[in-house]
């Protein structure tokens, strides 16, 4: 199929368009019906979401809520799905050690960081129209588009070991066994792919992912006392015991919780497979500062729902997910508990489902195979085979007796910390490529906020690095 | 952009035009324009080779903080760091 540029569509061309303005519409040749021109599966499924979209373009009221509506999930997506199961545990571990305090506003804090590093992947995907590894591998060449993919294939089996462990302890809390509760979590992955529809799957994702919220009225459970909160916003403080080990220990993981490579291959090119947009930029940050306010509070509420631990000094530096919910139980009674439970299934599960997709997506980018949850199964099978197993050797492995499961829960919040500011870089040199970004390349505050977050996250490398090399520096309590 | 509000797949032909029109430009899978390869600045490869090898040298550390913690000499010298005990769920 030959395309060529609309010669009438469009405003005049500016020095340096993006490839929409570029281009135009796409035409078709007149006798194009005759023709049968290639269109794969995935064109004509999100030509149909894509309709939809340009009917409520237009008129406002009821129309412009229906447009958010259907624009939004790429950045709601990504923000609960990195709320996944060691985060939440992360979370958890924060409140148990320190309570109400320092911790509240900081990772409020990572989740603007979380917003300014995701909103250019929402710019990078509606411009180009690519997935993150399929740029990467375009501009920079093979070499580091593998490197890249590489990278993330490596890092999310890690993550999702950890999430088929919070499906497992999740799941343990009802008594359900280890081998039937995995069995479940992947059957769940499976089933949701198998709608071969990117909405579908978006929509059953989001459902899912509404469950992360299950830790607020646990918090009101736990009975935190307003003031206190509003004082550690205000103050940053209290922060007992100092700046020690474990403290350096907890922001790590909760920055790794927040900002991690894996969500930006995974919106980038969920916003791609959405078929989004310039026009739709707006509602992409729209998405994703709504993503980020929602899974924030859900992440303070878990931190204040485990508060009484810390009040009633219960030792919980070794617990896993269940274990919390137990150990909750005098405290938040069983319902609370159970919730607790609840969302560390869900954390888990909806990590799981999107974390596998990532996998693929980066996968079928590089190797240039098709790369849409809208492909029918025999256009987009070596998508689909890599997505299910991605899943199914991480759910493998979780079963495997004696398997390491506590140090990778312990290490992979932190490797995905020293793992970004590469990948930030990568970033910010593709968002700020102008002949492929166009207007929509980066400003300059843009740049200021982006290579102010990869400052950040070095030094808190470099400080965690410098306080194992020489424990001593820092009180250990 | 004007488009009717009948079915997509009312007539096949009109919903192959409509497959090319609802898109965006370089939106389909199979009109996608190639990108060419740019060269990166002098002063960006050894950055990306540094913030690697900067992460493989903390993964390495993170495995000593682990590690220490379980050992029969760092036993309670490390007591603040997680201890790597069962998972029971």
């Amino acid at each position: 199929m030959e395309t060529r540029p609309k010669e009438s569509a469009g405003p005049p061309p500016e020095k340096k368009p993006s490839l929409e303005g570029l281009h135009g519409t796409v035409s078709l040749p007149a006798n194009a019906g005759q023709m049968g021109p290639h269109i794969a599966t995935e064109d004509r499924k999100r030509a149909k979401d894509r309709r939809r979209v340009i009917l409520h373009r237009t008129g406002g009221g009821r129309r412009s809520w229906m447009l958010l509506w259907l624009l939004i999930g790429p950045g709601i997506l990504v923000m609960l799905g990195e709320n996944d199961g060691p985060s939440m545990i992360s979370y958890a571990q924060t409140g148990a050690s320190y309570g109400v305090g320092f911790f509240l506003p900081f990772i409020a804090l990572t989740f603007g960081m979380a917003y300014i590093v995701q909103e250019m992947t929402v710019r990078l995907g509606a411009a180009t129209k690519r997935g993150h590894a399929e740029l990467i591998y375009a501009r920079f060449g093979r070499f580091w588009g593998f490197f890249a993919m590489a990278d993330l294939v490596f890092g999310n089996l890690l993550t999702l070991v950890t999430e088929f462990i919070a499906v497992r302890a999740g799941l343990g809390f009802f008594g359900v066994p280890p081998a039937l509760a995995v069995l479940s979590g992947l059957l769940v992955v499976v089933a949701v792919v198998l709608t071969r529809r990117y909405w579908t799957w978006e929509r059953i994702t989001m459902a899912f992912a509404v469950f992360n919220l299950v830790f607020v009225p646990v918090a009101f459970m736990a009975h935190p006392v307003s003031s206190q909160v509003v004082h550690a916003f205000l103050t940053w403080r209290p922060l007992p015991g100092g700046v020690n080990a474990q403290f350096i220990l907890l922001v790590m993981a909760d920055i790794g919780a927040t900002v991690t490579p894996w969500m930006l291959f995974f919106q980038q090119s969920a916003v791609v497979d959405k078929g989004l947009t310039t026009a739709d930029i707006r509602h992409g940050r729209i998405d994703t500062a709504l993503g980020a306010g929602i899974a924030a509070i859900a992440a303070i509420a878990t931190v204040l729902a485990v508060t009484p631990l810390f009040t009633h000094q219960v030792a919980a530096s070794s617990f896993q997910g269940a274990e919390f919910a137990q150990a909750l139980v005098p405290f938040v009674g069983k319902v609370g508990a159970t919730l607790f439970a609840i969302g560390i299934f869900e954390a888990g599960l909806v990590a799981a489902i999107t974390i596998s997709s990532s996998s693929a997506y980066a996968f079928g980018e590089v190797m240039g195979s098709p790369h849409s949850l809208n492909s029918s199964l025999r256009e987009g099978w070596p998508f689909y085979v890599v997505l299910v197993a991605a899943a199914g050797i991480a759910a493998i492995l979780v079963l495997i007796p004696h398997a390491p499961l506590v140090f990778i829960v312990l290490i992979v919040n932190v490797i995905a910390t020293l793992a970004m500011p590469p990948a930030i870089l990568f970033l910010l040199l593709l968002v700020n490529d102008r002949e492929i970004m166009g207007e929509h390349a980066n400003t300059r505050l843009a740049n200021f906020l982006g290579v102010g977050v990869t400052v950040l996250l070095v030094l808190a490398g470099l400080v965690y690095g410098i306080t194992t090399v020489f424990p001593h520096i820092l009180p250990s309590q | 952009m004007h488009v009717k509000r009948e079915p997509l797949r009312t007539n096949p032909e009109l919903a192959e035009t409509r497959v090319h029109e609802v898109p965006a430009a370089d939106q389909l899978s199979t009109a996608k324009l190639r990108f060419g390869h740019v060269r990166l600045a002098r002063g960006t490869v050894p950055l990306l080779w540094g913030l690697r090898m900067y992460a493989l040298l903390m993964i390495v550390l993170i495995g000593v903080q682990i590690w220490r913690p379980c050992t029969p000499a760092g036993e309670g010298r490390a007591a603040d760091v997680f201890t790597a005990e069962e998972i029971h769920v």
